[in-house]
């Protein structure tokens, strides 16, 4: 009996133990699990939940955002035909209204640019920096850039933007050749025919992300708000959202206050790294792309919805707080910046400074408390992790 | 009395000596036996599948492209700077090979040639640039060198051997439940256990999923989840090897892969977690699968794998230089784990030791880094944005990391001299992190020169002390 018992208990008091610590696991999972389910869904995870977020920004801020591009682009496209066929500086100055408009409603959607990778394409089209002279002064020359087909054709840094506007404006000169250039001068009809067809070009660029985004068309809308398709998931595609928040809070800071201000050139200002320098149009440019910005964070498009702010706050008050607190902080700097941005950065540096800095802590809190906030998968891309 | 305290003292030695000595002959005779050779082949085949899965996400992904072409920088490891992406289509050819060699691997003819070939070509391409570490690279890494040693490849009619010496299905057992182990190690910390985190933030950014997402949104959740994880580490390789257990441990350890897999972006890790702990089985368990059975030679099972003691006289020996390789290798693999308990400081902030210890899913550190050069010849200063000279998969990574933050800034100021300004000193004037959700704080010391710091193994001196405030979440 005796030995009996002591070559089977080794044995059973091992089996006994490992069950043990089984069932012990197995119970701990299923107490977290049957624990939780006595928990119904409460206010606090209903607004944890990303989806409703993702449908009112969508329909709230994303979709109006694009469809106001494309109606703007159409007003430019208008706006430069009148120009190409009768140039005056009536017909001029609308058409500069109309680029800065329509400027105005691309920035604006730059904090929110999110979708398949061919609108990485559409962009450059659309908005390449910087526009070159010399392939501008080829495209005049070239009697196909007088045509839709001839622009699109063209290299990204002689269309978009920065080729209108190089065509449209000359601010340090007070636009004072922009008139006899496409009047007087020798390749005038040539440069009107060439800026009539960048327009056509922009605005069928413009048309292309509403296409992808409007609910009728491709509908990339309903993927955004479900969390589905593309977005594969409502936390991929909030993943997205804030990934391109910061992405557009370091351009800001970095390239388009830091670069002029010669943050990165050993402290000499850089007038020529300024984003719209030929309109002077660089801290519009700035005030747009913060208000896309603060749309997307706050849920304000055609009304005052929810937004990422609803999900920060839910995790953390705080962290909404300095969001919102440097948001503003950034825009009240920045318009504090006597214009233009060309003549501010030698006479008045100590107030782009000051935006510079209020925009460095904005992109430093976005990637820090509100990537962690949120549990943002930052790796910007699809990669692995473990 | 001290007499007899010294010979009782004496005798009880000798006696834990003479038993030490009996466990090392059992042991050492327990091993050299042979057991079915099923499991292994299958687990050298299912190995080699991954591998060829992997090469084809890595084009399917256009990761060759934006891991290896993309960026002009790379990050090497410490005392492997030979080691860079090949130029042109070179990774691309090397991607192509490691696919060739996993499919060859599956197919098991000349195994050991093959699993040496694959170990050098995967552990190469994943060494190219610390951007791109995985635990589950340096996993397959480590299996491939064993499979290049281990006896186990396709007989002329048969998927696996007909018999294996038992050492190297321990070895392989070893090695998952180094992963288990110190992968649950490392969850002994005060985030994991007493804040809940990462955990308590990944969770709750999967509010959506249905039925649990609501649950996630739950700190409770996050707890015990948290608590459950690492008593899962700790526990679940002994009760894959506990007769009366396995069937439910390999029933959790699908469970949990599973759930795993749902919740987090973290590749083939689940997949080859589930397949690899199927190795903890009866070393015959794929006879038993009708599917499979037909794929192995007959083999007439011994006493021995029923457990019963084998006859040293004719258990086969590994050879001498093989042995003490094995044994080197079990001891490096229990010592990487624990090297990070030699640094100072918490390992989750200074990231020492960090790597290679099965250190999984333990942080949400999210960074801002910025440098700022110094040129102390004209007192000039230039700001560095490192999206300027790195992707941005390389600045998120390098904004956390301080032996990447340290690389970078000889990098700057290695293309500072290039550019005619030589001498330069290099502050990392921005480097707010947050860990696991506590309120950004300064990583580097701004007031060290990064360019005059050294890179090396012994801890980094260049670090401001970690928060001590609580996660905020």
């Amino acid at each position: 009996m005796r030995a009996l018992s002591c070559s089977i208990g080794p044995v059973n008091r091992r089996l006994a133990f490992t069950r043990a610590a089984l069932a012990g696991c197995v119970l701990v999972v299923l107490g977290a699990g049957a624990g939780s389910m006595t928990a119904c869904e409460t206010a606090e995870t209903k607004t944890q939940d990303p989806r409703p977020v993702l449908a009112a920004l969508t329909t709230n801020v994303v979709v109006p955002a694009w469809k106001t591009l494309d109606e703007e682009a159409e007003g430019l496209k208008n706006a430069l035909a009148e120009v190409s066929r009768a140039p005056s500086d009536a017909s001029v100055e609308k058409a500069r209204q109309a680029f800065i408009s329509t400027r105005g409603a691309w920035k604006r959607t730059e904090a929110f640019r999110v979708g398949p990778p061919e609108i990485d394409t559409w962009k450059s089209s659309i908005d390449f920096w910087p526009a070159s002279a010399d392939a501008i002064a080829k495209a005049t020359a070239n009697p196909r850039a007088s045509t839709k087909e001839g622009v699109a054709s063209l290299g990204a840094n002689a269309k978009g933007f920065m080729a209108i506007e190089y065509l449209l404006f000359d601010s340090a000169n007070a636009n004072a050749s922009v008139l006899p250039s496409l009047t007087t001068a020798a390749d005038a009809q040539a440069r009107r025919g060439y800026l009539a067809a960048l327009g056509e070009v922009l605005r069928s660029d413009a048309a292309k992300f509403y296409e992808l985004w409007n609910p009728a068309g491709k509908n990339l809308a309903r993927e955004l708000a479900e969390g589905s398709g593309f977005f594969v998931s409502a936390k991929v595609a909030t993943d997205q959202l804030v990934r391109q928040a910061c992405f557009t809070s370091i351009a800001i800071e970095s390239t388009r206050l830091g670069k002029p201000l010669g943050r990165q050139n050993g402290g000499t200002p850089v007038p020529a790294a300024e984003e719209s320098p030929r309109s002077d149009g660089s801290i519009r440019d700035l005030d747009s792309a913060l208000a896309g910005l603060s749309a997307i964070y706050r849920g304000v498009g055609e009304k005052d919805d929810l937004g990422l702010d609803d999900l920060v706050r839910a995790k953390n008050p705080t962290v909404d707080e300095h969001v919102v607190r440097d948001l503003d902080a950034t825009r009240a700097s920045i318009a504090k910046i006597p214009p233009p941005l060309r003549l501010a950065l030698t006479r008045d540096p100590g107030k782009v400074q000051a935006a510079f800095d209020a925009s460095k802590k904005l992109k430093n809190t976005l990637a820090t408390e509100l990537v962690s906030a949120l549990g943002t998968t930052l790796t910007f891309s699809d990669s692995d992790g473990d | 009395m001290a007499r007899a305290d010294t010979q009782r003292d004496l005798a009880l030695g000798k006696g834990a000596c003479a038993r030490i000595a009996a466990f090392a002959r059992r042991s050492r005779v327990a091993l050299a036996d042979d057991v079915d050779g099923a499991s292994l082949g299958v687990f050298r085949a299912g190995i080699g599948v991954f591998l060829c899965v992997a090469a084809i996400r890595f084009f399917a992904h256009d990761w060759v492209d934006k891991y290896y072409v993309a960026p002009k920088v790379f990050f090497p490891y410490w005392g492997l700077g030979f080691v860079r992406p090949l130029p042109g289509h070179g990774m691309a050819a090397l991607y192509a090979v490691i696919g060739t060699l996993g499919a060859l691997l599956a197919w098991g003819a000349r195994h050991r040639l093959v699993a040496a070939l694959a170990f050098v070509a995967f552990s190469y391409a994943h060494l190219s640039d610390k951007t791109n570490y995985l635990n589950h690279y340096y996993l397959v890494s480590l299996v491939l060198f064993l499979l290049a040693l281990a006896p186990v490849g396709a007989g002329p009619s048969s998927l696996a051997p007909a018999r294996v010496q038992r050492v190297w299905l321990w070895l392989f057992r070893f090695q998952i439940a180094c992963v288990y182990l110190g992968g649950g190690l490392a969850k002994l910390r005060t985030d994991w256990l007493v804040h809940a985190q990462p955990l308590g933030i990944w969770l709750s950014s999967n509010a959506e999923i249905p039925l649990l997402g609501p649950l996630f949104a739950r700190k409770s959740v996050a707890y015990v989840m948290s608590w459950a994880g690492a008593a899962y580490d700790l526990s679940i390789p002994f009760l894959l090897l506990g007769k009366g257990t396995r069937k439910y441990a390999y029933a959790l350890v699908v469970a949990f892969h599973l759930l795993t897999a749902r919740l987090f972006q973290i590749g083939l890790f689940p997949w080859i977690m589930m397949f690899a702990s199927l190795v903890f089985l009866d070393p015959d368990y794929p006879r038993r699968i009708p599917l499979l059975a037909r794929s192995f030679a007959p083999t007439k099972a011994r006493p021995n794998d029923a457990g019963a003691a084998p006859d040293l006289a004719v258990a086969p020996r590994l050879p001498a230089p093989l042995a003490v390789l094995v044994a080197l290798y079990v001891l490096v693999q229990i010592g990487m784990p624990l090297r990070h308990f030699a640094y100072p400081g918490n390992t989750l902030w200074t990231e020492s030791g960090y790597r290679f210890a099965w250190h999984v899913m333990l942080m949400e550190k999210n960074g801002a880094l910025e440098l700022t050069v110094v040129d102390p010849a004209s007192g000039r200063r230039w700001d560095v944005e490192p999206h300027d000279y790195l992707t941005p998969q390389q600045a998120k990574q390098m904004s956390t990391q301080p032996d990447m933050i340290l690389a970078f800034a000889h990098v700057v100021r290695d293309d500072f001299a290039r550019r005619g300004i030589s001498g330069v000193r290099v502050y990392a004037s921005t480097s707010e992190v947050s860990l696991n959700g506590r309120a950004p704080a300064p990583l580097v010391d701004p007031r060290v020169d990064l360019a005059a710091v050294e890179d090396g193994i012994g801890g980094a001196s260049f670090l401001l002390p970690a928060p001590t405030s609580s996660p905020m979440y």
